[in-house]
Order: structure tokens, then C-alpha cells, then sequence
């Protein structure tokens, strides 16, 4: 399997604090891929290193052949793309601004998507529901054509209804051999659409595992799993191997 | 990547918008004010409008002045903005020659709306005063006083990414603290400036000859690059947009 994303020793600090420590990590390409931590676990800080809006950090990260931070913006949609859009600003403007920035913008997929999710191009940010901001900041995400998609809790505060939608919106956009990160609190709602499962804690990745082994070879649910993880019930170092 | 024209057209036109509407806000103000003195007085002086032409120009300048400021400023550590596929260098510059495209716009429309109207309806002082000058001689003030302005964001970018380059190597304890004290001494140092621009001004105000125009001409273009410098290498290395 051909690797997208890898991160060689990758240290960052900030508030004299240690938020990611030496990690080290390889995202398949065409794959979908849960980000699974506890709060504080580093999983924002960790898209944000890969997303290149972070200009401190040890190690190297790579997406293909692009190293650079500004090469990594490139080739990576974050969904975190709306932080400091002025709130009044219209759904059809943000898409045009994308459009103008970004060569692989599609306005044609965002249209789509944001007609399949009853969002209605005029409206205000603003003025949208927390679930329609989020579906705006999915379509956004998505509708630029990328390798590789890093979305950053984008069910937070969705009813089950909405998050099903966003999630078929998902996996109908995502471009053939794209891969996508997704962190989530609920995995029980993303278990079924993974192919990996990634668990950061103490400012590393502590597993690192095939969804299809967890659940045929392990015999767990991804969400077991997961919590197996967290409270010491799989041994880390086997969790690795087996990819 | 994407170009630098491309990002300054973009964020030249709601700029652009802003400054228009405060054009057009000026220009409300003049004609709602010089009614109202009619209707008082019932009778109408010339004087009067070049006045208020010249007193809504000076308070719209010095909100545009401020707004500007703040669209500048939200660029650096918001992901909208910073996750564009530009080098820190190229996104520096297109978001400032866009808001100084802007200020010469305000500047322009309300210098030729000053001087038509004294063309239709000339004030006598006004026409020895202005008229009786090349209009060569007007060019050194006016350079003078963009560049200024110019000097004003790249000093409040200044503070805006030392204190935020800053932040991230404190504790979060001692992050308002620290804060603070860096804004004490940058208001120090601002005043410091303030006296001696004060003092250059004046004497070249008093005495706009050719030797004093290039001292303050190349003392601030000098300050202007030597500060954006610093702001490039604080974007590049060390400012990071809020999660």
C-alpha cells in the first residue's frame, strides 16, 4: 500500500508544554482513517501540523512529494478552513473566494453537495444552525479535489439524522484515492466507513491498526477497541504490527 | 500554488467595498451637515462645504484608517487567510499593497472632490493658497503621508506577531502577564516614535523643500522595510493562527 502522509519525528511544544512528542506515523493513500484520543490528546494539533498553518515544530512531514508547509496547504483540505470568515459573509461568496485561491476548487461539487444537504447558497454564515455550519464546512472542505482531506470533528454537536447525511455526503465526494482523516468523539458513528484506526495518547500514536483485523481478528468493535486502548487492555507494541 | 495578484485581488475587493462605503459616508455626512446649516442659517457660504468636505474626509480617513488595520491583522492568524497556498512572503505583501491601494483610493476620490469643488465654487483663500502652487508641490505631502499610514500597520503588525509569537514559548499562566509587558514596551517605543515623527513632520511641513522630503521619505521606507522583514520572519517562523 502506497503511503501519502508520513511524519518522522514530529515534536511540538507550546506554553512550554509538549503537545506532540516524537511521533511518528504513515496514512495509507485511499483510505479512510479515524483519529481517535481523549480530549487534549493532540488530534486538532496533530491535522494542523499536516495542514501546514503551523510553523514550529521538529521533524519533517511530508504529503507526496510536498514537505513545505506552504506545498502541504496545496494538497491538503483542512476543515478547519472557515476560522475568521466574516460571519455575514454569504455561502456563494466563501465558495467564490475558494475558487479565486484555490486551483482545484470545484464550484460545481460544492453546488452539489450543498443541494444535497438543503443548504441554500445565499444564506449568511451567520445565520446558519450549527449543524448547517457544519454541513457549509464540510462542503467547502470537500469540494476542493486534494489527496488528502483532514477533517477535524466534523459531527461535534450534530444530531444522528444530520451526522448520517454529512457522513454519505462524505464518502460520495471523496475523490478516487484520496485518503481522509476524521476525528470524532462518537466512533461508533464513523466505525463502519473506516479502513484504520489511529490512537493518539500521551502525545504519541499509540496504535495504529487495520479496522477490518479489529474486528475479524480481534473480534472487538472499533469502539471497544478504542477504549480497550485507553484503558491499558491491548498491549501498544502489538497494536502497531499489524498493519 | 496560487499567485500573488490573485491573493491581492482578493482581498483588495471587500476592501475596496469598505473603502467606497466610507466614501460614501463622508460625502452623506457633507450634504446632511450643510443642510441642516441652511435650514439654520438660510444662507449658504461657500466656506462652509470645503470645511466639512475636508473635516468628514479627515474622520472617515482616520476610521478607515482603523478598519483597515483590523482587516489587515485578521489575515495573519486565521486559518482562512492562512491556509491560502502562498508563501508568507507573497501573502505579506498582497495584503498590504491591497489596503494601500485602498488608502490612495480614499485619498484620491476625496483630494478631487476637495479641488472640484473649488473649481466650481472657488474660496478665495483657498485659490491663492492652493491654486497659486504647482501641483508638483502637493505630490512630497502626499507621498509623505501614505507612507506614514504604511508605517502605522507595519508597526501595529509588529506588535500583533511579537506578542503572538511570543505567547507560545510561556506558560499559560504567565501568557496575559507577558502580554501585557510587551504592549507596555511597544507603547513606550510608540511614543518615542511619535515625538521624533512629530518633530520630522513639523519640519518638513514647515519647510517642504526637496532635502527634508527625501530624509523623511528614505528614513521611513527604511523603517517600513526593516519592520516588514521582521514581520515576514515572525509570519514564517513562529505566528500560528487560533485553532
Amino acid at each position: 500500500m502506497t503511503n501519502l502522509v508520513t511524519l518522522s519525528n514530529v515534536t511540538y511544544k507550546r506554553n512550554l508544554k509538549i503537545i506532540i512528542d516524537h511521533l511518528n506515523l504513515q496514512l495509507p493513500q485511499n483510505n479512510i482513517i479515524g483519529l481517535l484520543g481523549a480530549n487534549g490528546a493532540g488530534k486538532t494539533t496533530l491535522m494542523r501540523l499536516i495542514s501546514g498553518v503551523v510553523p514550529n515544530y521538529k521533524g519533517t512531514i511530508r504529503i507526496g512529494t510536498a514537505t513545505t508547509n506552504t506545498a502541504r496547504k496545496q494538497v491538503a483540505s483542512f476543515s478547519q478552513i472557515l476560522t475568521g470568515v466574516q460571519p455575514n459573509a454569504r455561502l456563494t461568496e466563501i465558495a467564490n473566494y475558494c475558487d479565486t485561491l484555490y486551483s482545484d476548487f470545484s464550484i460545481d461539487v460544492f453546488e452539489k453537495i450543498i443541494a444535497s444537504l438543503d443548504l441554500d447558497g445565499t444564506e449568511k454564515l451567520s445565520a446558519l444552525s450549527k449543524g448547517n455550519r457544519m454541513k457549509c464546512v464540510l462542503a467547502v472542505t470537500l469540494a476542493r479535489r486534494v489527496s488528502l482531506y483532514l477533517l477535524d470533528e466534523p459531527f461535534d454537536g450534530i444530531d444522528s439524522m444530520t451526522r448520517k447525511r454529512l457522513i454519505k455526503s462524505m464518502l460520495t465526494w471523496k475523490p478516487d484515492n484520496a485518503t481522509i482523516l476524521i476525528s470524532d468523539h462518537h466512533v461508533e458513528d464513523i466505525a463502519n466507513i473506516l479502513d484504520q484506526v489511529v490512537i493518539l495518547k500521551h502525545q504519541m500514536v499509540i496504535s495504529q491498526k487495520s479496522a477490518e483485523e479489529i474486528r475479524e481478528k480481534d473480534g472487538l468493535s472499533i469502539e471497544t477497541y478504542y477504549e480497550n486502548i485507553y484503558e491499558g487492555g491491548v498491549d501498544h507494541d502489538q497494536s502497531h504490527d499489524n498493519l | 500554488m496560487t499567485s500573488l495578484m490573485t491573493t491581492f485581488k482578493t482581498f483588495l475587493r471587500p476592501r475596496f467595498k469598505t473603502t467606497s462605503a466610507f466614501l460614501i459616508a463622508t460625502f452623506v455626512a457633507t450634504i446632511i451637515s450643510l443642510i441642516i446649516i441652511v435650514w439654520n442659517t438660510h444662507s449658504f457660504k461657500n466656506t462652509n462645504i470645503s470645511n466639512f468636505i475636508l473635516m468628514y474626509a479627515a474622520i472617515g480617513g482616520l476610521a478607515l484608517f482603523i478598519k483597515l488595520a483590523q482587516n489587515i491583522e485578521i489575515v495573519w492568524t486565521h486559518n482562512y487567510y492562512r491556509l491560502i497556498p502562498i508563501s508568507e512572503t507573497k501573502l505579506y505583501l498582497s495584503n498590504f499593497l491591497a489596503t494601500l491601494v485602498c488608502l490612495i483610493y480614499y485619498s484620491g476620490v476625496q483630494v478631487i472632490l476637495f479641488l472640484l469643488w473649488e473649481l466650481i465654487l472657488p474660496t478665495a483663500q483657498l485659490q491663492i493658497s492652493l491654486f497659486s502652487l504647482p501641483w508638483l508641490r502637493l505630490l512630497p505631502p502626499a507621498i509623505v503621508s501614505v507612507l506614514l499610514c504604511l508605517f502605522w500597520w507595519v508597526f501595529i503588525s509588529l506588535i500583533h506577531m511579537a506578542t503572538n509569537a511570543t505567547a507560545a514559548f510561556l506558560p499559560n499562566t504567565r501568557v496575559r502577564l507577558v502580554r501585557w509587558l510587551i504592549y507596555l514596551v511597544f507603547i513606550i517605543i510608540f511614543s518615542i516614535l511619535i515625538s521624533q515623527f512629530n518633530r520630522l513632520i513639523q519640519f518638513f511641513f514647515g519647510n517642504p523643500d526637496n532635502a527634508s522630503f527625501l530624509m523623511l521619505f528614505t528614513g521611513l521606507s527604511l523603517l517600513i522595510v526593516i519592520i516588514s522583514a521582521i514581520n515576514i520572519y515572525l509570519l514564517k517562523r513562529w505566528v500560528e493562527t487560533t485553532a
